[in-house]
């Protein structure tokens, strides 16, 4: 059974454990499970309830995207999401107070199960994260009560920040922002729940309340219309009812019941969209990414001794620091002679085949550190940015070593890319032909607002001033001039012409076409030199470094061979991409064979 | 039952097969035609995505899955041998 049950001082405590997987789902036998116990409990022998989790890693991630996608019409939804719906309520409307302990991810349900308990207590862990992956990831609205949970628990303009923005909330985050209401080290939670709900058990349940609504939530919501404007117009209606949504339920209008229904109805809308459709199949694409990085291993289970030799590069430090101070379960610091890995500045930028700028070198064993097999590389890392290359190539025997610093990165809430490289990490060629164009559109005079129009209207939240924002103009302009051969100055320059985030009404499919076959070039060489296990990698680079659109599924999808004849086909975006990049684009369209079948 | 669909049909038997042992899997039946993934074999979101580098393995080629699982009408409509129909479309597109 999903859940353990045991009970002592009137506390019963549900331990989740989805049988034989590295991570719990809230699936079907889980939900009839949890609808069992809680439809029979003894309000007067049970006088609290305690969630807790038997995995570490893992306090509830997933049921609605399979729950959701795998339907073809409303009342498929409505009927597939019956049961689980049965037993969030059943938690909601539980006569004793009842308690989320949360340890590793909580994503998406996770998040509405959590916030459907009265309390939340969160251990102050790496691997503790909060986070709405619904819209930020999938484009469809969640379904089981956060739209009228989260705003009285956290107010409006965190409710917004946490399910429209997609911010994703580490336990003292959680805390700060009213969402958990104690934080505990891993070592003391089970206790400090536990004390908690003896404290609570008995005391009556609190009652819903109306989130706080005056000015500062006008404004909230003023600004979050003006912010929903400047997105893909595409996106646009999904973002206005998740708002919605979340204001009807801070008013508390209607009943939980009647709200739940109007957010399914909503949810199932958005699922059975084609937006929606097309963005959950990246969900595939990410897993299949994550897997290759760790050998598909998603526990790790040996301690890294890690040593780190201070070095002068911001982010190779700042990326070395937070192995020791973020706490990663599985890494310990160690002397430097004596560790297993061993993390060092990479040196000059983009002279190295393993790291590019900013990337730490990683020194696999002792005694290796002239041959540096891999270079870790998080060219937005400063920035929040999530995406960590993993580039080199390691001998058979550290192959395992390698997995398992790719799994303590995926720990720390990174997504890591693993990449064997000939020259340049992939994501600085990944970056460089995202630019090419758009610096040659630059240099010919092209302006900022029709570029920025052109990508919103294609899906870009995030366009090329956010890009340089990210990763700092000089930086940037330093590796395209060392990828393109453009001089510093040049690129500097038409990298300050770009850097406006305002868009007109124009647009330029040339330029859209140009990107097409800059990005195909790039796809096609890393297929054919096998720098990748397989597109799937380059398609998490595009979605994470890139801002490639959510509704577009991935970059290996959209560059069809059809839409790179058509792209060939236009001769001001050939002329944009190059003529090396034109070239390499005939020869994929000749030989017709797509990234994904 | 045509000689290919056959090949198919064993092939991602296999896969799944794969897929059970290595993320050890306690399905509580045998891998047949009729078998549906999710509520006879316990798959789940991330077991699908093993199940696509599984098949992978087999087929020597990236199929997608997402929109065999968007075309059903439930989770429960997504059996062994849905797939193989779906992987025999995909395959004759690519022919």
């Amino acid at each position: 059974m999903p859940f353990r049950e045991s009970e002592s001082d009137g506390v019963l405590r549900l331990t989740l454990d989805t049988p034989g997987s590295p991570v719990n789902v809230f699936n079907l036998a889980t939900a009839r499970q949890l609808c069992g116990i809680l439809d029979n409990l003894d309000a007067a022998r049970t006088r609290a309830v305690v969630f807790d989790t038997a995995k570490p890693d893992s306090f509830l991630n997933g049921v609605g995207l399979m729950l959701a996608h795998a339907t073809r019409t409303r009342d498929d939804v409505m009927s597939a999401a019956e049961i689980p719906w049965s037993a969030y309520r059943a938690i909601y409307e539980c006569p004793v107070p009842t308690f989320a302990v949360v340890q590793g991810s909580c994503f998406g349900c996770g998040v509405e199960f959590a916030l459907s308990c009265d309390y939340r207590i969160a251990a102050d862990t790496s691997v503790t994260q909060f986070y709405m992956t619904e819209v930020a990831d999938y484009l469809f609205l969640p379904l089981f009560g956060s739209t009228w949970n989260l705003p009285e628990t956290v107010g409006l303009e965190s409710a917004i920040d946490l399910l429209l923005w997609g911010q994703r909330w580490d336990a003292a985050t959680a805390m700060r922002n009213g969402l958990v209401d104690e934080v505990a080290p891993a070592s003391e939670l089970a206790a400090v729940a536990h004390a908690f709900a003896t404290r609570t058990a008995g005391l009556p349940v609190p009652e819903p309340a109306a989130a706080a609504w005056g000015d500062a939530e006008e404004l909230a919501v003023a600004r979050t219309r003006q912010r929903i404007d400047a997105l893909p117009p595409t996106y646009q209606p999904l973002y206005e009812q998740a708002l919605e949504l979340l204001m009807l339920g801070a008013k508390k209008s209607g009943t939980y019941r009647e709200h739940q229904r109007r957010e399914l109805e909503a949810s199932a809308h958005s699922a059975l969209s084609a937006n929606g459709k097309a963005a959950y199949s990246f969900f595939y694409l990410r897993q299949m990414a994550s897997q290759r990085a760790t050998g598909g291993a998603r526990t790790g289970s040996a301690v890294l001794s890690v040593g780190i030799r201070d070095t002068d590069d911001g982010d190779a430090r700042t990326l070395a620091r937070d192995f020791v101070q973020r706490r990663v379960p599985q890494l310990q610091t160690a002397h430097w002679d004596d560790a297993a890995l061993r993390l060092v500045s990479a040196g000059s930028a983009h002279a190295d085949a393993a790291a590019g700028s900013g990337a730490v070198r990683v020194c696999l064993r002792a005694g290796h550190c002239d041959a540096v097999g891999l270079g870790i590389y998080a060219p937005a890392y400063h920035r929040g940015g999530r995406l960590v290359e993993l580039a080199g190539t390691v001998s058979d025997g550290d192959e395992d070593l390698a997995r398992e610093l790719a799994r303590a990165l995926q720990r720390l809430g990174l997504e890591v890319a693993r990449t064997t490289p000939r020259a340049g990490t992939l994501s600085d060629r990944m970056l460089a032909a995202y630019w090419r164009p758009w610096l040659a559109f630059a240099g010919g005079g092209g302006g900022a607002h029709l570029l920025n129009a052109t990508l919103r209207a294609a899906g870009f939240v995030r366009l090329p001033s956010h890009v340089i924002d990210d990763l700092g103009g000089e930086p940037l302009a330093s590796l395209l001039a060392a990828r393109l051969g453009h001089g510093v100055g040049s690129a500097d320059v038409a990298l300050e012409a770009l850097a406006d985030a305002g868009f007109g009404a124009e647009q330029d499919p040339s330029l859209l076409d140009a990107f097409a076959l800059s990005m195909v070039e790039v796809c096609a060489e890393v297929r054919e030199a096998r720098e990748a296990r397989d597109q799937t990698i380059l398609d998490l680079i595009a979605r994470e470094l890139l801002d490639f659109p959510r509704h577009l599924c991935s970059l290996g999808c959209w560059l069809t061979v059809d839409r790179v004849r058509s792209a060939l086909a236009n001769g001001p975006a050939c002329a944009l991409a190059g003529q090396a990049a034109a070239m390499r684009a005939a020869r994929f369209a000749d030989e017709g064979r797509e990234f994904y079948r | 039952m045509t000689r290919q669909r056959h090949d198919v049909l064993a092939r991602v038997t296999s896969a799944l097969r794969t897929v059970i042992v290595d993320e050890g899997m306690a399905a509580s039946s045998p891998v047949m035609p009729q078998s549906r993934l999710v509520d006879d074999l316990g798959f789940d979101s991330v077991r699908i995505a093993s199940l696509t580098i599984a098949l992978e393995e087999q087929f020597d080629e990236i199929l997608l899955l997402g929109e065999w699982i968007a075309d059903a009408s439930s989770p429960s409509d997504l059996t062994v041998d849905s797939l193989v129909e779906y992987l025999l479309g995909v395959l004759e597109e690519g022919t």
